[in-house]
């Protein structure tokens, strides 16, 4: 898939990031609002359910793809056995966001005492119990997202775009462009 | 015997020949002098549940014509019982259950005889319309007597959509799982006898229903989730995330809240990791 990736800019003063460029996000086919963030009120990674709506992107496609299929594995389904109205389309969003909190470095994992072997062992939905304060804390700075390595990754020794995610405090932002929609069978399906 | 020839003989044969017809499928009731001598709900239950078969081998008959409203025959004479029982059908106490079989399928014909002139079924078929004889039994019905067999027709009519709703469910979840007897069972906790004879046409008892309901949701949850003929591979395979049990397994235990926690987020939430 060629689009083109993202920067990232780092400022270790401030231990942020600042990204400018393409995003990618998930949503499901049947989805007629693909920038909403409304669904992850029920809670993810990095937000407690009921507390802030989080747009939970990928900064490179194969992560996306990383991302399914761990999926697949983790829970034992195919995500073409899945209803095709819940099947995921390919979100391409332009963002600009300054001031993204680092948890991509082993600098910035050691802040929020996360060891230099995340997302090793946070695998699982259950780690979330211990993800989610983290976010929780973030978000109560008044920062406008963070800056994550993707648990579906596995080599993390490439630049952080291509296997960062964006957790992005939605409601302290400007809504992305959308740029494409790319549904599931296109980019992903048989 | 042809379905045709039965629905012929149901809609056209003459008193006589529709008793001999029932006879031969030893259908005639035994119940109605019960019920006159003794009328309460209990004799009236038993008069009804005596009906049914007759009942059934009219709707049965019917079904030739249109299958659809063979099945509402069935709810339709159900309610007609005390209709039946004061419009001077009963001739005599020792002729009682030939009356009630000429009487149900005259009840049969009249509601036909209406399909047909509002078009709802074909003009092609002939009806002909049976009515009471003039000196029929005298009889001093209370209306408690009519009420009770208003109940009985009434509940054991219910009962019967609640038995076949149950075994349809039952067929639903095993067809959409695809579930061996023995898987079923266990689901259940019960023998695998007690499906076989399930599926043959036993009644499934009250006390099971509450899990059978259970399946249905789980089944109505999982397909809302994946394309149902994926369903039946699905559930058999293991889920590293929850402890490798496979979704068989979980909801064998149970524990289908937890999967069903794990697939809200996934599909639900719309959020990533």
């Amino acid at each position: 898939m060629n689009y083109k990736l993202g920067t990232l800019t780092y400022s270790s003063a401030a231990i942020t990031y600042d990204f400018s460029g393409n995003v990618f996000r998930l949503i499901p086919h049947s989805s007629s609002e693909p920038l909403s963030s409304t669904y992850s009120l029920g809670g993810g990674r990095w937000n407690p359910p009921n507390t802030f709506p989080v747009t939970y992107t990928f900064t490179d496609t194969i992560t996306a793809e990383q991302y399914m299929m761990a999926q697949e594995v983790q829970w034992g389904f195919s995500w073409l056995e899945v209803q095709p109205e819940r099947q995921l389309d390919l979100l391409v969003m332009s963002w600009e966001i300054t001031g993204l909190v680092d948890m991509a470095t082993n600098e910035g994992l050691a802040v929020y005492n996360l060891s230099a072997t995340y997302p090793s062992g946070f695998e699982f939905i259950s780690s979330w119990a211990l993800t989610q304060p983290i976010g929780n804390f973030i978000f109560e700075t008044g920062a406008v997202g963070l800056v994550a390595r993707s648990a579906s990754a596995t080599d993390f020794s490439r630049p952080v775009i291509n296997w960062a995610e964006l957790a992005v405090f939605s409601e302290r932002v400007s809504l992305p462009t959308l740029m494409d929609r790319i549904p599931f069978d296109d980019w992903y399906g048989p | 015997m042809s379905r045709t020839e039965s629905a012929r003989i149901v809609l056209e044969a003459s008193g006589t020949s529709l008793v001999r017809w029932v006879a031969n499928q030893d259908a005639v009731p035994v119940a109605g002098v019960r019920f006159l001598n003794e009328p309460s709900y209990n004799s009236a239950k038993f008069l009804v549940n005596d009906l049914d078969k007759v009942v059934h081998l009219y709707a049965a008959a019917l079904s030739s014509v249109d299958v659809e409203k063979a099945e509402i025959l069935s709810a339709v004479l159900h309610a007609e019982l005390p209709s039946i029982w004061t419009a001077g059908w009963i001739k005599a106490t020792d002729s009682i259950d030939f009356d009630l079989t000429v009487a149900l399928a005259a009840k049969a014909r009249d509601w036909f005889a209406d399909l047909q002139a509002s078009g709802q079924v074909t003009p092609s078929i002939g009806i002909r319309v049976l009515r009471p004889e003039p000196g029929g039994l005298e009889m001093d019905v209370e209306p408690v007597s009519l009420g009770y067999l208003m109940i009985a027709g009434l509940d054991q009519w219910a009962s019967e959509q609640r038995d076949q709703l149950y075994s349809n469910r039952l067929a639903q979840i095993q067809a959409t799982l695809g579930l061996r007897p023995a898987e079923l069972a266990r689901l259940l906790e019960v023998s695998r006898e007690a499906v076989r004879r399930w599926f043959d046409g036993a009644p499934i008892a009250p006390e099971r229903w509450s899990d059978i309901d259970r399946l249905e949701r789980i089944v109505r949850r999982l397909v809302s989730y994946f394309k149902a003929e994926s369903l039946p591979a699905l559930i058999r395979r293991t889920i590293p995330g929850l402890n490798n049990k496979t979704p068989l397994e979980l909801i064998n235990a149970g524990r289908e809240d937890d999967l069903f926690t794990v697939y809200d987020a996934i599909f639900d939430r719309r959020v990533t990791q």
